[in-house]
């Protein structure tokens, strides 16, 4: 009974206390499994949204509560603009009787974009006068015709925040709600974690963008310290976070329309601020790993289909994307500034480090992926190249500086190609990804069953299980013989063409050569891997026939020397005792059961006959013997040509003699019939016998003594059904009832189709 | 050759002498009852081992029935030197089964028919007397195994091209390829039906499948007696 559904459990087979204890212990497990998810789901929907919440209620506090000059200051070619001076233009700034230059780039650009140590050092300078502008005690903007106006500072408030600081603040918070959506439609997945931290990563990064966009006027130093670095690590958050989608992006992500939306809006998001609006933003470089991204996620739309330029699209990104991330992630951040050879601070050094480490790992992997691992050699040559290259990167970059050419940068950037390269090439003729492991213990039963089938049969189901097994194309090619003697275990399955094919021995006259190709649906290589588990069903299967031929040839040989004895012995006394016997009657049981002795070493005695042979013979026997009865046998047979041209279960055979013999008798005997009906039809995959006679005049058909309790004997060993009635004019396969008076007794029986022919 | 079956008319013609090669008691009574039942005024002669049998080698008989299985040996080698001797004699071969490949190649030794002796005396005494008139005794498998033989034996061109047929690289005269209708004949015999269902079946009489499946008797035969009768002569028999 399946424990998993208990109700569908019949009257007669009562579920047991186990199978209870096991339905309740799955369904409890289940049940614990889903509640489970679903307070997964819960904490990160209600921690997202109280996250959002909060850096929302922060950030706003933040640009509120900042001071601002007033009149208030707006940026102009060469020096400010101040509300109410018309077009004057205000190049110094005098604090506390010191005069200083004004410098746009103050409220433009953060120090991380300094295109030099000087420039650098001027927006430090005056981030420095602007935090201590509104503790001195007075300040005065002085304009290019000397024009001087007192500047006042007070909290703005968030009536008085400046698209500065909104373009970005929604920028981050569209971004956190598709991340939201998401989260909500996906469920606790890692991709949908891995969304969630990107987008929170870029909220709050680009909203202390837009704070400090903003130019705060005051605070202490240390604050305006934690800003830039809650840039950085949000920042880098997002971007590593999007690097974590890319990486199971060609599998896991269920729904890649939000997250690549999520990557365009923070394209998108960044590139506004940074272009329309002046925001300071020296995240400058998400913007590339998100185009990246978005790239990575329209190719994921094709990861179900089986176009061919789809799929050869997926390889060459996987390949690309594998092999150029820690590349193009250390380029982009130089070009950002985010990484500068003239403004190295220490963290930067950590930051190159940690990108070479990165490196490393992507290369262990690139180098354990599957398509490397089909010929053994590629992988030291492999690990020592991609080595060679990293050493060479990491020291062209972060000893050389990037913008320099040099000779290890060269090298590992020629590497870097020439893999890159080999490796698109690879995956374009490969055209694979990976597959879970072939459970071997799972294909035992199959195994089995090949084995047990007939000689003439095995190959095609050995070939059948292979093309399942590997979901790959195959056929057993007449030009490849198979050896005499059994082949060694290295040379019993052996990848050819790089992969594209698996040739697997065959097994003298037991199993024929085959030619496996195209695995995985033809996406994939078979591997040594693979070699390994063929050589391991081959040899299982050898042992299996081995095994099987020895218990047929033992059974066969068993079963003649029964109908051996029977044919010489009990037939040579019964034939001497009918000879002898006067009475008729007495005479006619003896020729009766010699008969039947006759159709039993019939099927004992003979091996490899087919169904219609055998039917053929009982046609015979049956026909010949109502004849010798006074009758006249009506023979019909439904059954479709293959079934008559396949292998008869000897066992089968026996039994269906036997209740032909016992039927035909027993209606000769009580019913005197002139005619007899027996018709045989495969219906639903079940053999329906019908026999019908003329009705013996009682409710029941006859004695229900031997007779009835062998064919229902018989019956059942065949896991069959059977019954007697009185014919209710619409039996299916029964003879009209004008042949058999006014009423006829139908015998049916109903036997599974599996049961009959032998395997 | 002239074979018994080849002359319809001989099926009223009564049978003087008759050969009962048996070697129980029981069935040497109940295969003479049934030989008298069917023949009442014939001379029946009985013999219980192929040693017995040999001496009876010279004389004729219009019928023997022959035991497959004798203590002394197999009654195929009686038949076969009996055949080269007496070809035109009836030679009834009798078995308690007729799926024993003994019956094949006892019809391949020229025998004209076998009867089956778990059958009543009535049943015997009527088949020996439908093998006189013509009539033949075959089963499926029997029928079944003719056509694999000839199958074996002819090559595709010859199988079926008829009597005309041109000898073939085996070494099969054109006499001894199967027509057309003879492995129709077969083929539906095999296949299960009576003498009566394939004269329906092909939309011929009852005596024509008869005399088709003479026929094939008698191809099956014609290479054993012509080997037989090699070593006959040989041995100084003839």
């Amino acid at each position: 009974m399946n424990p998993s559904t208990p109700s569908t459990a019949t009257a007669s087979v009562e579920p047991t206390q186990t199978g209870l204890a096991a339905a309740h212990a799955s369904n409890a497990s289940s049940s614990e499994a889903q509640r489970r998810a679903t307070r997964a789901d819960a904490w990160l929907w209600y921690g997202a949204l109280l996250t959002g919440g909060l850096l929302c209620a922060l950030l706003l506090a933040a640009v509120a509560t900042q001071q601002r000059p007033y009149p208030a200051v707006t940026l102009a070619a060469d020096g400010w603009r101040l509300e109410g001076q018309n077009d004057r233009i205000f190049d110094r700034l005098k604090i506390d009787e010191v005069v200083h230059p004004i410098d746009p780039a103050w409220l433009l650009e953060s120090p991380g974009h300094a295109r030099d140590v000087t420039q650098l050092i001027r927006m430090y300078v005056g981030e420095t006068i602007l935090q201590g502008a509104p503790e001195a005690a007075e300040v005065s903007a002085v304009a290019t015709d000397g024009t001087r106006v007192k500047l006042t500072f007070a909290k703005r408030g968030i009536a008085d925040v400046g698209p500065r600081f909104w373009i970005p603040f929604l920028s981050g918070l569209t971004v956190y709600g598709f991340a939201l959506l998401a989260i909500r439609t996906g469920g606790a997945r890692w991709e949908a974690f891995f969304l969630w931290l990107a987008a929170t990563g870029y909220f709050v990064a680009i909203g202390l963008h837009g704070w400090h966009s903003d130019r705060p006027w005051a605070g202490d130093e240390s604050v305006w310290g934690i800003a830039r670095w809650g840039i950085v690590v949000g920042s880098s958050l997002s971007t590593w976070c999007i690097v974590a989608l890319l990486w199971v992006a060609p599998t896991k992500i269920g729904n890649p329309v939000y997250a690549a939306v999520v990557c365009v809006l923070i394209a998108l998001g960044d590139k506004l601020a940074v272009e329309l609006h002046g925001t300071a933003a020296p995240h400058r470089w998400v913007l590339g790993m998100s185009l990246v991204a978005l790239i990575a996620l329209f190719v994921v739309q094709w990861q179900r289909s089986r176009r061919t330029d789809a799929i050869v699209a997926r390889v060459a990104l996987r390949w690309s994307v594998f092999a150029l991330v820690p590349g193009i992630v250390v380029a982009i951040t130089i070009w950002t500034g985010f990484v500068s050879e003239t403004t190295l601070p220490r963290w930067n050094n950590l930051a190159l480090t940690a990108y070479g480490v990165l490196m490393i790992g992507m290369s262990a992997l690139v180098v354990r992926h599957r398509l490397y691992v089909i010929e053994d050699w590629y992988r030291p040559a492999l690990a020592a190249l991609l080595s060679v290259m990293v050493a060479f990167l990491v020291m062209g970059l972060g000893f050389a500086g990037w913008r320099t050419v040099s000779i290890p940068l060269v090298l590992g950037a020629v590497l870097a190609a020439v893999l890159t390269l080999w490796a698109i090439l690879r995956g374009f003729r490969s055209l694979g990804r990976g597959h879970p492991p072939i459970d071997t213990h799972a294909l035992l039963p199959d195994l089995l069953r090949v084995a047990q089938a007939n000689a003439d049969a095995r190959g095609e189901l050995w070939l059948a299980l292979l093309r399942r097994t590997f979901v790959c194309d195959g056929l057993a090619p007449n030009g490849i013989a198979a050896p005499q003697t059994p082949p060694d275990a290295a040379e019993i399955a052996t990848v050819r063409n790089s992969g594209a094919s698996l040739r697997v021995a065959g097994a003298a006259d037991a199993l024929p050569s085959l030619e496996l190709s195209g695995a995985r649906n033809g996406v994939d290589l078979f591997t040594p891997n693979d070699a390994a588990t063929v050589t391991l069903l081959h040899t299982l299967l050898q042992q299996a026939i081995a095994a099987n031929d020895a218990f047929r040839s033992g059974a066969h040989t068993e079963r003649k020397r029964i109908a051996a004895d029977l044919h010489d012995d009990i037939g040579g006394r019964l034939l001497s005792l009918s000879q002898r016997l006067s009475a008729p009657k007495e005479a006619r049981y003896v020729r009766d059961a010699l008969a039947d002795l006759r159709t039993m070493t019939h099927a004992l005695g003979g091996e490899n006959f087919t169904w219609g042979e055998r039917l053929a013979d009982l046609r015979w026997d049956l026909t010949e013997r109502a004849r010798s009865g006074g009758a006249t046998l009506n023979w019909q047979v439904q059954v479709e040509r293959t079934v008559l041209d396949s292998k008869a279960r000897t066992e089968a055979s026996v039994s269906l003699g036997a209740i032909g013999s016992e039927l035909l008798r027993n209606a000769i005997e009580h019913s005197v019939p002139r005619e007899i009906g027996f018709s045989i039809t495969l219906k639903d995959n079940h053999w329906q016998l019908v026999f019908q006679h003329p009705s013996t005049g009682s409710t029941r058909p006859w004695s229900a003594g031997f007779g009835m309790n062998s064919i229902r004997r018989r019956v059942s060993e065949l896991g069959g059904s059977c019954e007697w009635r009185s014919y209710d004019g619409d039996e299916e396969g029964a003879l009209s009832t004008g042949a058999f008076g006014e009423t006829s007794t139908v015998f049916t029986a109903k036997l599974p189709n599996e049961n009959m022919i032998e395997n | 050759m002239t074979t018994p079956s080849a002359d319809l008319t001989a099926t009223t013609r009564p049978l003087d002498r008759l050969l009962i090669i048996e070697d129980q008691p029981d069935g040497q009574v109940f295969l003479r009852a049934a030989a008298r039942r069917a023949f009442r005024h014939a001379q029946i002669d009985i013999v219980d081992s192929l040693a017995e049998a040999n001496t009876k080698l010279a004389q004729r008989y219009d019928l023997a029935i022959v035991d497959l299985r004798l203590g002394d040996g197999l009654g195929i080698d009686w038949v076969k030197r009996y055949r080269v001797l007496h070809p035109d004699g009836w030679v009834v071969i009798a078995t308690l089964f007729d799926d024993d490949d003994l019956v094949f190649g006892a019809l391949r030794a020229g025998v004209d028919g076998y009867v089956l002796k778990e059958q009543s005396e009535e049943s015997i005494a009527e088949a020996l007397l439908g093998l006189v008139r013509g009539e033949s005794a075959i089963s499926p498998r029997i029928a079944r195994k003719m056509l694999h033989h000839f199958r074996a034996e002819s090559p595709p061109q010859a199988f079926g091209a008829g009597a005309g047929a041109n000898a073939d690289a085996s070494g099969a005269t054109p006499s001894e390829a199967l027509t057309e209708r003879e492995l129709e004949v077969l083929s539906c015999i095999g296949q299960g039906l009576s003498i009566k269902q394939t004269a329906s079946e092909l939309g011929i009489k009852y005596f024509t499948v008869n005399h088709h499946i003479k026929s094939v008797y008698r191809k099956l035969s014609i290479r054993t007696r012509a080997q037989a009768a090699t070593e006959a002569a040989r041995r100084g028999l003839l």
